[in-house]
C-alpha cells in the first residue's frame, strides 16, 4: 500500500481521497442495481471468462484488443 | 528489418520513449490498424492534430490510398495474423476524411479485407467520419460488409463551431443530417457505432450531452483535446486547473443519474471497469498494451497518428507495407514502449495510486520538449477529478453489501 506521502507528489495536495489507493472491490453479497454498473460488470465477466491469448483473450468474437482513441 | 538494441539511433529513440534499458526488444503482435484512406479533409477543425500540429507530413502524402497500397496493407495484415495466430483484428478506416477516397476505393478495401481475413480471424471493420459526405449508398455498403461507422460531432450547433469546412462554413447541419440518415432505419442504426465529441469546457456540458443523447446512439465517447505541456489546451490556465474534469463530471452525472442509460459512454465505462479491477478497452486509460499502428496513404507504417501533436516526424518508423513486415514495427521503441505498461511512465506517475486507472493519461498529452513523454498527462488533475468522482458514484450505487476499498481491507486484516 502506498502512503500519501509516497504516492502523489503531483496530486495529493489538491486531490483528497487518494489516500490508500483508488480501486474498489465488492464483497460477495454486495447488491449492484445500477444498470450502468451492472452492464460494465457483465462486460468484465465476459472478458475474464475467455481463454487468454495476447490481449484480446482469444475470443473469436472479442473486440480486437484495445481501441484507438478515434475508433470504437 | 533487424532491430539492433545497441544501435545509437535505437538507444536515442528508446530514451525519448522511456523504453526500459535491457527490456524486451520485440513486442506483442499488432491487432488494430488505422488505415488512412485519405490524407486530406474537407473540414478544417481548429483543434485537428493532423492539420494544425507541428507535423505537416500530410502534405507529402498521396491524397488517397491506392488499390496497390490497400493490397499490400491487407497482405501484410494477413501475414501477421497467420504468423501469430491472431484471433481477431480491427481495421479502422480513417483520414483526413475517409469518404474523400471514394466509395469505389472503400468498397475495394472492405471486399478484399473480407476475402483475405474473414476466414482466418474475426474481422472488425469500422470507419470514423465527419459525416458530411455520407450517403444512403455508403451506409448500405458498410451494412453489406458488416462494417461500422462512427461520426465525429461535438454537440449542439454552437458547440460544434470548431468543426468548419475549409471555406469557414459551419459543418453542423451536414453532420446532423448524416446522423439523422443513420438513425432513420434499422440498417443505419446497426451501422452507426457511436458519436465522438471533443471536449470544449466553454460549452454547456449538459446541453452537449442532451444533444448527443437525443440521437439515441449505441455509444458515445468524449476525447480530451490534443494538447501537450508545451501548449496547454484552451481554457486550462494551470496544471492544477480542473476545468476539463469539471466539464466531464457534469456529463457523467447527467448520464449516470438519468433513468434511461441505454447507451454506453466509452470513457466512463472504462473508468468504472478499471476501478473495479477490470481492463481498459481504450488506449486513453489504464495501461493495456497498445498494439496499434497507422498505415498512411503511401503505405508507410507509423506510430499512433495523434502523436503528431508532439513534434515533426514523431510517428515515423521508416517502414512501408511494400517493403517491410508488421513484425518490423513491433520492435520499434515508439511501438514497444506502449507495451511495457507502467514501466515507461514518469516517476511521479509510477508512484501515484491513480495510475491503475489513468495509466498516465493519453500518450500525446504527456509530451514536453524538455522531457519527451516522461511527464504526467497535461490533464492529470482533470482525470483525477473524474476518476474520484466516478468512484464516489460507484460506491453510492452499491447497496446491501460490504464495499471493500483497499483501505478497508487493510483495516480488517
Amino acid at each position: 500500500m502506498l502512503t500519501v506521502k509516497e504516492s502523489s507528489d503531483v496530486l495529493a495536495p489538491v486531490m483528497p481521497g487518494l489516500e490508500g489507493g483508488v480501486l474498489v472491490s465488492l464483497s460477495a453479497n454486495a447488491a449492484v442495481s445500477h444498470p450502468i454498473v451492472t452492464r460494465v460488470m457483465n462486460r468484465m465477466r465476459n472478458m475474464s471468462s475467455r481463454q487468454p491469448s495476447y490481449y484480446n483473450n482469444g475470443d473469436p468474437n472479442a473486440k480486437a484488443s484495445c481501441s484507438s482513441s478515434s475508433g470504437w | 528489418m533487424e532491430i539492433d538494441g545497441t544501435d545509437t539511433a535505437y538507444r536515442g529513440a528508446a530514451a525519448r520513449w522511456g523504453l526500459l534499458q535491457g527490456g524486451p526488444q520485440v513486442g506483442m503482435p499488432l491487432s488494430t490498424f488505422v488505415i488512412k484512406m485519405s490524407s486530406r479533409c474537407n473540414l478544417d477543425c481548429d483543434y485537428c492534430y493532423v492539420y494544425h500540429s507541428k507535423d505537416d507530413s500530410w502534405k507529402r502524402q498521396p491524397k488517397a490510398i491506392s488499390t496497390v497500397i490497400i493490397d499490400s496493407t491487407l497482405e501484410r495484415i494477413e501475414e501477421h495474423v497467420r504468423a501469430h495466430a491472431l484471433p481477431s483484428v480491427s481495421l479502422v478506416l480513417h483520414g483526413g476524411e475517409p469518404l474523400l477516397a471514394g466509395l469505389d476505393v472503400i468498397e475495394y478495401l472492405l471486399k478484399r479485407a473480407t476475402e483475405l481475413l474473414g476466414d482466418v480471424c474475426f474481422l472488425e471493420l469500422s470507419m470514423q467520419s465527419n459525416g458530411t459526405l455520407l450517403s444512403k449508398e455508403a451506409i448500405d455498403l458498410f451494412a453489406k460488409y458488416d462494417a461500422a461507422i462512427g461520426i465525429s460531432i461535438d454537440g449542439y450547433e454552437d458547440a460544434n463551431r470548431h468543426r468548419v469546412f475549409r471555406d469557414g462554413r459551419p459543418s453542423f447541419r451536414e453532420t446532423h443530417q448524416a446522423i439523422q440518415l443513420l438513425t432513420s432505419d434499422d440498417t443505419g442504426r446497426r451501422v452507426l457505432s457511436g458519436l465522438l465529441a471533443v471536449v470544449d469546457p466553454r460549452t454547456d456540458p449538459l446541453a452537449v450531452f442532451d444533444y448527443l443523447a437525443s440521437h439515441k446512439p449505441r455509444s458515445l465517447d468524449f476525447l480530451l483535446p490534443y494538447a501537450t505541456h508545451d501548449a496547454y489546451p484552451k481554457g486550462k490556465v494551470s496544471f492544477n486547473d480542473t476545468t476539463y474534469g469539471d466539464w466531464l463530471v457534469a456529463v457523467f452525472d447527467r448520464w449516470f443519474l438519468s433513468s434511461t442509460q441505454s447507451f454506453r459512454i466509452k470513457y466512463f465505462d472504462n473508468i468504472i471497469a478499471l476501478l473495479l479491477g477490470g481492463k481498459s478497452e481504450t488506449e486513453c486509460l489504464g495501461h493495456p498494451p497498445v498494439n496499434i499502428v497507422t498505415i498512411e496513404t503511401n503505405g508507410d507504417i507509423e506510430a499512433l497518428d495523434s502523436l503528431k501533436v508532439a513534434y515533426d516526424g514523431v510517428t515515423k518508423l521508416n517502414l512501408n507495407v511494400q517493403t517491410d513486415s508488421l513484425d518490423d514495427a513491433i520492435g520499434h521503441p515508439a511501438i514497444l514502449s506502449r507495451m511495457q505498461g507502467t514501466d515507461t511512465l514518469a516517476a511521479e506517475c509510477r508512484r501515484c495510486p491513480l495510475v491503475d486507472v489513468c495509466g498516465g493519461g493519453y500518450l500525446p498529452h504527456r509530451f514536453s520538449t524538455r522531457q519527451g513523454f516522461l511527464n504526467p498527462s497535461v490533464f492529470c488533475h482533470d482525470i483525477a477529478k473524474v476518476v474520484l468522482h466516478v468512484r464516489q458514484a460507484l460506491l453510492q450505487s452499491v447497496s446491501g453489501g460490504q464495499i471493500d476499498t483497499p483501505e478497508s481491507s487493510a483495516r480488517s486484516q
